[in-house]
């Protein structure tokens, strides 16, 4: 893959085929409190460090071991236990042994262990079979495309809130209308 | 008329999609047309009933430190036995939901569900629970789709019945498209929360 390959890939990735506006992977942490105040890079480097990890490993996991042995249909079991784990040991080896990390994770933690994009994430990338230097850039890539829908929104919804809007359409209907435009606005640039 | 009027309220001020906010990826996923969220449907209610049925069966046998990969392990070993045998009996639709079915493993519903319930109940009170919830995101998923397909087709299209309505092309394919998801579950949202107050003052009314 070329330079100028990865960078068409990486602008596809993070503008025509977001994993949140395209996949709906982690709709659900648009509509907590937790992404607000936090550092944009803190929460890219937690969120690519995590997305990461956990796609390689599911992925020399369901090449090497699964597939040899005949047992593909094993692969919603083995996945999603990688995914606990993976956040499980982040969380206690990241207190321990890395501050970096420690500090980097803390923001992210808590808006991705109970959400779809980890699990989400590794079943794209076995369904679409991308090479692993590939895999590597579509999750840091795509992760990047995550945080950045995310600090946009979070900017459009600081707005909003202080606005006067209708009561019933605080909340849910209105975070869904921003997102629906943010969408259109990225589609757009396709044409 | 009893269980109506309380399945009413319950539909209205307990939902777990417009009030609670879980299981938005699969609303959104699987909603283009009304075939894809009855199949789609019929597969959460499946894993809902089963492993909260599962999960409060043997809740006093499990120790208390690995409750939580326990519950995963059920629920997605039925997710499995769900995808295959989606892969098996209707081909047709599995290539619609094979990206959809296996998100279910941590639908926040689902989790939730067992997490908070299945885990503390009975396995009667676990069983009507499951029913209760497969029942009301079976209700929301239909509402979607229908306003999905119809106002991207302009026609509806029920197992084997096609309903015509409107001339194709009448409206643009908007609302099939991934970008339409969002808006169609905005409105409809907007939509619940003005039934819902007016609902509750109503109640506020009686009240006083």
């Amino acid at each position: 893959m070329s330079f100028s390959d990865a960078i068409l890939f990486s602008i596809g990735v993070i503008l025509f085929q977001n994993i949140i506006l395209t996949n709906f992977l982690g709709v659900c942490t648009f509509f907590t409190d937790l992404y607000k105040d936090r550092p944009f890079h803190s929460m890219f480097i937690g969120t690519a460090f995590l997305i990461t990890t956990n796609s390689v490993i599911s992925h020399l996991v369901y090449d090497n071991l699964l597939v040899p042995n005949g047992l593909e249909f094993l692969f919603i079991v083995i996945f999603a236990l990688i995914s606990y784990i993976i956040i499980q040991l982040t969380e206690i080896l990241s207190k321990r042994f890395s501050r970096f990390l420690k500090k980097n994770m803390s923001t992210v933690l808590p808006l991705i262990v109970t959400n779809c994009l980890l699990f989400g994430t590794s079943i794209l990338t076995v369904k679409k079979d991308y090479p692993l230097n590939e895999l590597i850039l579509f999750c840091i890539v795509a992760s990047f495309g995550y945080t950045f829908t995310l600090y946009v929104y979070s900017y459009i919804i600081a707005d909003i809130d202080e606005a006067s809007i209708i009561e019933p359409a605080k909340g849910m209907p209105i975070g869904f209308i921003i997102l629906a435009i943010i969408s259109l606005t990225f589609s757009g640039l396709s044409a | 008329m009893k269980i109506l009027n309380s399945f009413k309220s319950y539909y209205l001020h307990k939902n777990p999609v417009f009030v609670s906010l879980l299981s938005i990826c699969p609303l959104l996923t699987a909603t283009s047309s009304v075939n894809t969220a009855f199949y789609m449907s019929c597969c959460i209610s499946i894993v809902i009933v089963l492993s909260e049925v599962i999960v409060s069966m043997f809740k006093n046998i499990i120790p208390k430190d690995i409750t939580i990969h326990f519950t995963v392990i059920v629920t997605s070993t039925i997710v499995t036995i769900v995808y295959l045998g989606t892969r098996a009996l209707y081909p047709g639709n599995f290539a619609l939901l094979s990206y959809a079915i296996p998100l279910l493993v941590v639908n926040c519903l689902v989790r939730s569900k067992v997490r908070k319930f299945a885990l503390n109940e009975d396995v009667v009170r676990s069983f009507l629970d499951g029913v209760l919830t497969s029942v009301s995101i079976f209700i929301t998923l239909m509402i979607v789709s229908i306003f999905r397909e119809f106002f991207s087709t302009g026609s509806l299209l029920l197992g084997k019945y096609y309903i015509s309505v409107l001339p194709k092309g009448f409206f643009p394919l908007f609302f099939g498209e991934y970008t339409g998801a969002f808006f169609a579950v905005g409105i409809i949202s907007f939509i619940m929360n003005i039934i819902r107050h007016d609902n509750s003052a109503v109640i506020h009314e009686e009240e006083v």
